[in-house]
């Protein structure tokens, strides 16, 4: 008998195996998935502790986050303003679609379509650098230093997210507003600058915008981050597990992304 | 004394160690030898409680610390500096602060003093100019007198270094080996070499312990193991492949 003893990778033994029709069930992804989100909430404290690194993550944001949630808000305002100029005829007060576009865009699209794209962008990000930080042992390295990686790996990405998407949706709202606006009054000529601000302004009520434009994109945010974290802490086998790692994160992430945008809308209206 | 009692570790269904039984003396220097793949790293990781085993008990001077909380294990690794075998620097940090990363978090020294510390420590492993450089901007064997200076920082009254001398260039190899010799010298730390350098072993260990198919087969003073035997125990291996 071969008296080698032929290891998997020794530094990611614990680690379950999430590939797809392996023997780890939905079940197990799930109790694991719990578990860390117990931990983060236990290393609360270390967010103050490693505040250097969460301000980092969030110089990152800024160069990479807000220009992206400009251009969408921009260009998804525009759309709007198409679909309100196809919607326009004599049947139809002008008001009401501007209310239905500007309500359904600022309180749901804008800001789900930038989490479902920041879930791809932010997500895999965070799963491919804890990915290979895991394979390459810097991780436990981390750990011999006494430094809890959760606290000084999780918790800056998550706290950054958490306060950078918002933002980022704010941004990109207001762009949109101003996209749609202009678009709407000068380009296409559909609506009237009065019935523009009557639109906006029937039944506006401010909670919503709080709701729809802070908290859901801060939740959105701890979403994406955590989600990346967690695979990422559970990649192995190298490239192609970071590779793994980083699509599964993406995915699981726009998946609980769009579940969130329904619950948060019925529980919110 | 740190004993390993009885530890078992396994990987699915692979075995790496079965039931081992090791008694590391302190303040000394001690070699963890045998063939590759059959369980040096997973040894030195098992010892500090960075992988849990299946079984067994670890005791540190009478600490048992797989009974430690999460919280009472990551005070213990203050007292632990671990080299690993590819170095493991934090690759988006320079070496300075991949140097000044316990200092700030665990220690909380002023910036002054970590920037002091840094260079001191730099200057033991004779890489004094390389505190801006990241590390993918340094040699295998540079990473790995940076990862020694990192586990220095804190000052560890036991030392962990997995493979210290294997892929680099002879150069850097003897500039590690001198720093092990220096350490050891000092004989203030309780070192735990893991490594395939029997030159090494025989200029430096205090104790050997033989890692061979999951089992330690020789375990005891470095002057009791003769190099008959010890080319026996790796000779035994390569006849079974």
């Amino acid at each position: 008998m071969d008296s080698r003893i032929f290891m998997r990778n020794p530094d990611t033994p614990d680690s379950i195996d999430l590939g797809p029709g392996k023997s780890a069930g939905f079940f197990i992804v799930f109790c694991e998935l719990f578990l860390q989100l117990v931990e983060f909430f236990k290393n609360i404290p270390e967010i103050a502790k490693y505040w250097a690194e969460t301000s980092r993550q969030i110089n990152k944001h800024i160069a990479g986050t807000l220009p992206l949630g400009m251009f969408i808000g921009c260009f998804v305002g525009i759309g709007s303003s198409l679909q309100g100029k196809n919607q326009a005829s004599i049947w139809v007060a002008h008001q009401i679609i501007v209310n239905i576009i500007f309500k359904y865009g600022i309180l749901e699209l804008y800001p789900f379509i930038l989490g479902l794209v920041l879930a791809g962008k932010i997500g895999s990000s965070v799963a491919a650098e804890i990915g290979s930080m895991k394979i390459t042992e810097q991780i436990e390295a981390l750990k011999t230093m006494s430094i809890p990686p959760v606290g000084y790996l999780g918790w800056p990405r998550v706290a950054a997210s958490m306060i950078m998407i918002p933002l980022t949706t704010i941004f990109s709202d207001i762009c949109a507003l101003i996209s749609m606006s202009f678009v709407s009054l000068r380009v296409f000529k559909w609506v009237s600058y009065d019935d523009l601000i009557a639109g906006v302004k029937f039944n506006f009520r401010p909670c919503f915008l709080i709701i729809h434009m802070i908290l859901k994109p801060a939740l959105y945010g701890f979403v994406i981050c955590f989600i990346g974290y967690f695979f990422g802490t559970k990649a192995r086998q190298g490239a192609k597990g970071v590779g793994q790692a980083s699509i599964q994160s993406a995915v699981v992430s726009a998946m609980i992304i769009i579940a969130l945008n329904y619950l948060i809308g019925e529980l919110s209206y | 004394m740190i004993i390993l009692e009885n530890i078992s570790k396994r990987f699915g269904n692979t075995v790496v160690l079965d039931r081992v039984h090791a008694e590391i003396p302190l303040r000394k220097t001690t070699f963890v030898l045998g063939p590759s793949g059959h369980g040096k790293t997973v040894f030195l990781k098992t010892s500090i409680g960075l992988l849990k085993p299946d079984e067994g008990r670890i005791h540190f001077e009478g600490r048992e610390i797989l009974k430690f909380s999460e919280k009472e294990l990551y005070r213990f690794w203050t007292d632990i500096g671990f080299v690993f075998q590819e170095a493991a620097l934090i690759d988006s940090l320079t070496v300075a602060e991949n140097l000044s990363l316990f200092l700030t978090y665990q220690a909380r020294l002023g910036q002054t003093e970590i920037r002091s510390r840094v260079r001191d420590l730099l200057a033991y492993v004779g890489l004094e100019q390389m505190e801006e450089k990241f590390p993918e901007e340094l040699s295998g064997g540079m990473k790995k007198r940076v990862a020694v200076a990192r586990a220095l920082a804190k000052d560890p009254p036991y030392l962990f270094i997995d493979e210290p001398t294997s892929g680099i260039d002879e150069e850097n190899a003897r500039i590690l080996k001198d720093l092990i010799a220096r350490l050891s010298r000092q004989g203030n730390k309780t070192t735990i070499i893991a490594t395939h350098d029997r030159q090494m072993m025989q200029e430096l260990a205090d104790y050997v312990i033989f890692i061979k198919n999951r089992k330690i087969p020789f375990a005891g003073p470095a002057s009791r193991i003769e190099e008959g035997r010890l080319k026996d125990l790796y000779r035994k291996e390569s006849n079974e492949r």
